[in-house]
């Protein structure tokens, strides 16, 4: 097979988009008003947002409308980096509407598609958004973004500048219709009953239950009821629920080892410390023993998995698993039911949350350890303690304190710089009287240091500028007594002097030639001063002579 | 004119290898390199605190002029990526590189070499002795065992020692002056105790204490003192010996201590050590001490090889609690 399915039978044109009419009609209407200039002019939101759950359609209906309309559309998707600086090279090309040299003459203009915006990471993709922004404020091509989820805080000024147009799942007939043609396509036998729970499991996602049929029929032309069983369950969050039940309310331990084959989506890591955190819950807490055991066995795992992974013995996985099935159900007493917790699929371990504030302090560390000549995880044991109890102590040395190791973001603006909180002072200090009077302080102080530290560069550039000088009007010096003397001598050796002009090696040993034979009739003072300041020149000296 | 007070280890740090306390034989042979401005590759071990990167530093100091050292001295950190891929490249690369200006060779600070990987090391050693006429290397680390054995051979090994009593309270005093302090004999014993002598560490105490008042006392020591030292961690382990202890409050507890101290897995497990070790016979049994004890080697062990630090100290903690309810 080539091409996977859901690529093969992606549509090709607008008629073949499946559902949510409305906003594919808006994404034509939007194209349209964006092609005439005039309109466009009028347009206040520049952008077209769409967004809704996955697999439904959204880039591929922008795609076949594209291809309908002879638009070419060029992609930033997740796999690419969306950082600033990336994403600002991108912005200057949509000013210029070149995103892509086109040489296909139908080609009547181009799409910008920013998919998956909602996947920017937080941290390698920072300043992403607001770059995004900037596009669509500056954009002369027309702009589509797609997201799954935008209610979160960090959308808000992005759906200002957007046109927003939901996608909702379609219904399961209008996908039943999607799946027909690639049955008929495939020659594949299926009733209408498997397809239709074939949906139903993938939630309405076009692209999963095609994803899922592709799956069925490899090497398989008949699908039947059982075979459904096959394909794993794309909603993890009811199969390790599922892992959990057996496991602490069957306390059956060979059921579990089995079902954690279908746990293959479930990074191991993740499952061991969501077991560390639900143990805890779950294990009436004065039964000593049974939390000694659980707990020395989720340890024991713990080793397994890091002998797995970091020097990849991966026989280990499988005492990995029996640890933490077999043996755990072994020493657990049942209990009536799990707690519940709000949502399974995003239950975090309590781990990552520690590191993930870890990484904050790593960071303030960092910045102590630059310049105390120490790790940062030599500055969060020796320094970081100290710093606490200054902080907490006294605001004004706090202050100068934080001035030095910069626990601040600045952004350099028209008149003057702006201070820019990050937390940092935060984490030394929480009680908000005293924070506020730190950062007054520095507030205080740091315009009176930029300017030292102004003043200091105007000095450097001064001494600089002040040496150019120097060394330029020696030259001067040297060229002129070069061509007194070239003058002198012209009459004897005019050859001489051409090479002289081409080749530049030659050029200056002449020079230091003439100058110490001048000086050498002078003074040998001059000489001696000429020594010290050109001492790598005193060894093509000698050579010379 | 605005002059901005700055951490006093680096302020009063030695700029000269003559300025540099303690550790008289030592200086002097590094005296001799810098005054030959030639010296073998070197490995400096000793615990922290005691001026093993401060004499790097002077070195430096003595030997480039200050325009040089930008371009000739490289100082990378645990917290610089040092990995194989990183010797092999970056660091090879510096080193091949004739130095600039008018100096013989190039220097590269490696500060806790000891956390490099002996992948890492292995990589180290060629670069050492191939540009050994343009560059050489200053290692520094806590402990010489922690470096493999070849790079030990090309090295020439200087053990410092911890500072003593006197070394430090008249370092503290010298400082004291200058920042015109009052500080009594007593204040400096307590200072120079608590800090079980690192000099960096009594700096900072000093500093801390100063920020509270410029007339220092001994009560003022102990206060810094008390808030500097983690108590959690004993309270967490009373927690453990006590009747009927709440397993789950003392995991959050030393979550929480992680969490707002950025304290590492082995950090804590140091601290543990030593709690155990000084929690007085009446609180804890001496067999319950001795199986504590034992457990957290292996804990500490599991931990560095790159076990999850938070599920083996669940275990240390579910396990102490289990031995400290059965001597009941």
């Amino acid at each position: 097979m080539v091409s996977t399915w859901v690529q093969k039978y992606a549509p090709r044109r607008r008629s073949e988009v499946v559902g949510n009419k409305e906003s594919v009609n808006s994404i034509i209407a939007y194209l349209n008003r964006f092609r005439n200039v005039k309109l466009r002019s009028k347009l206040v939101k520049k952008a077209i947002l769409l967004y809704g759950p996955p697999g439904i359609g959204k880039t591929s209906s922008v795609l076949a409308i594209a291809q309908g309309l002879n638009f070419d559309v060029v992609t930033v998707n997740a796999s690419d980096k969306r950082n600033k600086e990336s994403l600002k090279s991108i912005r200057n090309a949509s000013i210029f509407s070149s995103l892509k040299e086109n040489l296909d003459s139908k080609v009547v203009g181009q799409i910008l598609l920013i998919d998956e915006v909602d996947g920017l990471s937080g941290t390698a993709d920072r300043g992403g958004l607001k770059e995004i922004a900037d596009i669509i404020i500056s954009t002369r091509v027309p702009l589509i973004l797609t997201a799954n989820d935008i209610s979160p805080q960090k959308f808000k000024t992005l759906k200002k500048y957007c046109e927003l147009r939901e996608y909702k799942p379609p219904t399961s007939e209008e996908i039943l219709m999607i799946l027909h043609r690639i049955v008929d396509t495939e020659s594949i036998t299926v009733s209408d009953s498997v397809l239709l729970k074939l949906i139903e499991l993938s939630q309405n996602d076009i692209r999963g239950s095609i994803n899922s049929l592709q799956t069925l029929a490899t090497g398989n032309q008949v699908i039947t009821v059982e075979d459904l069983d096959i394909i794993s369950y794309r909603d993890t969050a009811v199969e390790i629920r599922g892992f959990f039940r057996t496991l602490f309310v069957e306390a059956n331990g060979k059921k579990a080892y089995q079902q954690t084959r279908m746990l293959s989506d479930v990074d191991y890591r993740k499952l061991l410390l969501l077991l560390r955190d639900l143990s805890c819950k779950i294990i009436p807490k004065y039964d000593y023993d049974q939390l000694a055991q659980v707990y020395d066995l989720l340890a024991r795992a713990d080793v397994a998995l890091g002998r797995a992974q970091s020097k990849r013995i991966w026989s280990q996985l499988a005492y990995f698993y029996s640890y933490c099935t077999k043996g755990l159900a072994s020493v657990i007493t049942p209990t009536a039911d799990l707690p519940s917790f709000p949502d399974w699929q995003f239950q975090v371990p309590s781990y990552w949350i520690t590191l993930s504030r870890q990484k904050k302090i790593q960071k303030i560390a960092a910045k102590v350890g630059r310049l105390c000549k120490v790790s940062a995880q030599d500055a969060i044991n020796y320094y970081l303690p100290y710093l606490r109890f200054i902080f907490q102590h006294n605001p004004e040395l706090a202050a100068e304190l934080a001035l030095e190791f910069q626990f601040f973001d600045v952004e350099p603006g028209k008149r003057k710089t702006k201070i820019i909180w990050n937390g940092e002072i935060d984490y030394f200090i929480k009680s908000k009287n005293i924070n506020r009077t730190i950062k007054k302080r520095i507030r205080e102080i740091y315009p009176q240091i930029e300017r030292i530290k102004g003043r200091e560069i105007d000095i450097k550039t001064l001494k600089q500028i002040k040496k150019q000088h120097k060394s330029a009007s020696r030259e001067n010096q040297t060229s002129q007594t070069k061509k007194q003397k070239s003058r002198s001598k012209s009459t004897h050796k005019p050859k001489y002097i051409k090479k002289s002009k081409k080749i530049k090696p030659e050029k200056v040993n002449e020079v230091e030639k003439q100058k110490t034979r001048k000086t050498r009739q002078r003074s040998t003072k001059d000489s001696e001063k000429q020594k010290e300041k050109k001492t790598p020149s005193e060894k093509t000296l000698t050579d010379f002579f | 004119m605005v002059k901005i007070e700055r951490m006093w280890t680096e302020s009063f740090r030695p700029k000269t290898l003559d300025e540099v306390v303690g550790q008289k034989e030592i200086v002097d042979r590094l005296k001799q390199f810098a005054r030959r401005v030639d010296f073998p590759h070197m490995l400096f071990s000793g615990p922290p605190g005691i001026g093993k990167t401060t004499c790097a530093e002077a070195i430096v100091n003595e030997i480039y002029p200050p325009v040089e050292r930008g371009s000739n001295v490289k100082r990378l950190n645990a917290s610089d990526d040092r990995g194989i891929n990183v010797v092999r490249q970056d660091i090879k690369n510096f080193a091949r590189i004739i130095p600039s200006g008018s100096s013989n060779f190039k220097l590269i600070i490696l500060d806790e070499a000891d956390q490099m990987t002996s992948e890492a090391q292995h990589a180290l050693r060629q670069t050492m002795e191939r540009y050994n006429e343009i560059t050489r290397f200053i290692l520094i680390c806590n402990y010489s065992s922690k470096i493999i054995t070849p790079v030990q051979s090309r090295c020439a090994i200087f053990r410092f020692k911890g500072l003593d009593r006197n070394e430090i309270k008249t370092r503290l005093q010298h400082i004291a002056k200058k920042k015109q302090l009052q500080i009594d004999e007593k204040a400096l014993d307590a200072l120079y105790e608590s800090s079980e002598g690192d000099l960096r560490q009594a700096i900072n105490a000093l500093q801390a204490s100063a920020s509270l008042t410029s007339d220092i006392t001994v009560d003022v020591v102990y206060q810094v003192q008390g808030y500097v030292k983690p108590t959690e961690v004993r309270a967490a382990i009373l927690e453990c010996l006590k009747e009927q202890p709440n397993f789950s409050n003392v995991r959050r507890n030393i979550q929480v201590l992680m969490e707002s101290y950025g304290l590492s897995g082995q950090d804590l497990v140091k601290h543990l050590n030593r709690e155990l070790s000084q929690i007085s016979d009446d609180e804890i049994p001496e067999s319950v001490r001795f199986a504590a004890l034992s457990m957290l080697s292996e804990v500490d062990f599991r931990i560095a090889t790159g076990s999850n630090p938070q599920v083996q100290l669940d275990a240390f903690l579910a396990k102490m609690i289990l031995a400290a309810q059965k001597q009941r």
